[in-house]
């Protein structure tokens, strides 16, 4: 039973690492919040349900729901943040992506409808037993290509030169500027890596909870945001770690005790560790980012 | 023969405050021309005005027969003109090797890093022995030497430094002005800013000296050593 919730908290808590993951690459190059990131992963989510109703298999559905979340959130960066980035306060991009993601979520109701859409079955979910646990086939899924996806993130920021130009842009802008990085360009990187993460979370949870809304990205951006702050700002590890954590006490709690506050018991946790460590598990940006 | 950079009539404002007011400034070649002033007498502004951190309001800055003025300075940096800010500008949240590599960002060709990497430890050992290490945990001589070591893993034509002495205890100021002079010899060309008139002046060809955004003073740096006034004013003497 513990081992079972385990599996189950892993598989949620590796999409939400890819969600936060991206709040936390976009916070840490632009110190700005990016409040629509749930939508890009809601949008994510519908790009792949299009695909996948088209009857594409389910990975072309999850590429296809990267790109799609990609290219908008080349958009959202375009619109939403470059003209206000050196302009006005910190707070005009809150308002500005708040908005965006209204436009998102009623664009996604004129198209789907307000109702839930069901996730077709993709591949046949077969149970395999591991142990003493038994996971579905879509679980490892899930859980493995959430993984893979952070540890090629991981590879990309230590070991490619766009990596560390996004690194070296986070950390101080005008430096990396001297040091020959084009840092309009190195931010645009950022938010078609992040936003791609999103969108694959977006596929990755509508497949695990077998339908989509429009509303979708609300509760997980939410959710995502809280484990950033959680992982420290800007920290990439740190978001993915938290990320695990917080998916695997929502699954405890479902598991042990109540399902209807699972959202309770994941944010209560959160907002235990923050009184505790105001700049979240691992500090602001310790390692990478 | 053109200068390597030539500077004309550079204006730069912060706001109200002008910065620097008609300033212009030749670096002939390879070799190291020195910029002295009090505090707040617009040097570092100088330098940030041609690395394009800071825009100019009138002027030009030409390198190599090029303009420079209104380039974003990315480009600048992959032209071969090289910044070290004010402070190092040490990223520290990154190894020291990581910050080498990164030196050699503005490059066109970065495959091999190998001979550039000895090149910079031959020349600051120190860091050879703590590549591993975070830039933030370095010694502020640490740090400069870094921020020289990996400005050269641009392999610039021109290297600006802005008070790389700053800070630094005696030893390590010595260690840094030994270096400077050698790398002019291998074909280097330096604009060195310093508060420190007389290290600077000892290793250099030619002197500016800047007063409140202006060009006072130009000459070679011996004579300004000998200018009573340059002497009376920077170098300490009553
Ligand atoms: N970012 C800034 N904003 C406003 N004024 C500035 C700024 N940087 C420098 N200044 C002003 O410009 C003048 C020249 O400064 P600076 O170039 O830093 O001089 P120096 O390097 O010779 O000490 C000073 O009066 C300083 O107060
Ligand atoms: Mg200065």
């Amino acid at each position: 039973m513990l081992a079972q919730q385990l599996v189950n908290g892993l598989q949620l808590g590796g999409a939400y690492a890819l969600v936060a993951v991206g709040y936390t690459l976009i916070f840490g190059v632009l110190n700005l919040l990016h409040l629509a990131h749930g939508e890009v992963f809601m949008v994510g989510a519908y790009v792949g349900l299009a695909l996948a109703l088209a009857g594409a298999p389910f990975w072309a559905a999850l590429l296809g729901g990267m790109a799609g979340a990609a290219v908008l959130g080349l958009v959202i960066e375009r619109v939403a943040f470059r003209p206000v980035r050196d302009r006005g306060s910190h707070v005009t991009p809150l308002m500005t992506t708040i908005a965006v993601s209204l436009v998102l979520q009623h664009a996604v109701v004129k198209l789907y409808g307000a109702e839930p859409v069901a996730f077709p079955q993709v591949f046949a979910v077969v149970p395999v037993s591991l142990g003493p646990v038994t996971v579905t086939s879509l679980q490892l899924v899930i859980l493995g290509t959430s993984l893979a996806l952070m540890a090629l993130l991981d590879l990309v920021l230590r070991r490619t030169w766009l990596g560390r130009a996004i690194r070296a842009t986070a950390e101080n802008p005008t430096v990396a500027s001297l040091l020959g990085v084009n840092v309009s360009l190195a931010i645009v990187a950022v938010f078609v890596l992040a936003s791609a993460l999103a969108g694959a979370a977006g596929v990755l949870l509508a497949a695990n909870f077998t339908a989509v809304t429009p509303f979708f990205g609300v509760k997980v951006g939410l959710k995502a945001l809280a484990v950033m702050l959680v992982g420290g700002l800007g920290n990439v590890p740190g978001a993915m770690v938290g990320g695990v954590l917080v998916g695997v006490v929502e699954a405890l709690s479902v598991g042990y005790l109540a399902s209807s506050y699972r959202d309770a018991f994941a944010f209560g946790v959160m907002i235990l560790i923050l009184l505790v460590r105001p700049t979240g598990l691992f500090g602001a940006r310790l390692a990478a980012v | 023969m053109t200068a390597l950079l030539a500077v004309r009539d550079l204006d730069v404002r912060y706001g109200q405050i002008q910065a620097l007011r008609d300033v212009s400034l030749d670096v002939p070649g390879p070799g190291i021309v020195a910029i002295i002033g009090a505090n707040g007498s617009g040097k570092s502004t100088l330098l940030r005005a041609i690395s394009g951190i800071v825009p100019a309001r009138a002027g030009e800055i030409d390198f190599a027969g090029r303009s420079l003025r209104r380039l974003p300075p990315h480009r600048i940096a992959r032209a071969g003109v090289v910044h070290v800010p004010e402070g190092r500008g040490i990223l520290a949240r990154m190894t020291v090797l990581e910050n080498l590599e990164l030196g050699a960002f503005a490059r066109r060709d970065r495959g091999d890093l190998t001979a550039d990497l000895a090149r910079v430890y031959a020349h600051f050992p120190r860091l050879a022995e703590r590549r591993r290490q975070l830039g933030g945990s370095l010694s502020g001589g640490e740090q400069q030497m870094l921020a020289i070591g990996r400005a050269l893993m641009a392999r610039p034509r021109l290297l600006m430094l802005d008070e790389p002495s700053l800070g630094l205890a005696p030893l390590l100021v010595r260690e840094i002005f030994d270096v400077i002079p050698r790398l002019a010899a291998d074909g280097l060309a330096v604009l060195l800013v310093e508060q420190n008139a007389r290290m600077a002046l000892a290793c250099a060809a030619e002197g500016y000296v800047l007063q409140t955004g202006r060009v006072v003073l130009h000459g070679r740096a011996a004579d300004l050593a000998a200018n009573p006034a340059v002497q009376h004013a920077y170098l300490g003497a009553t």
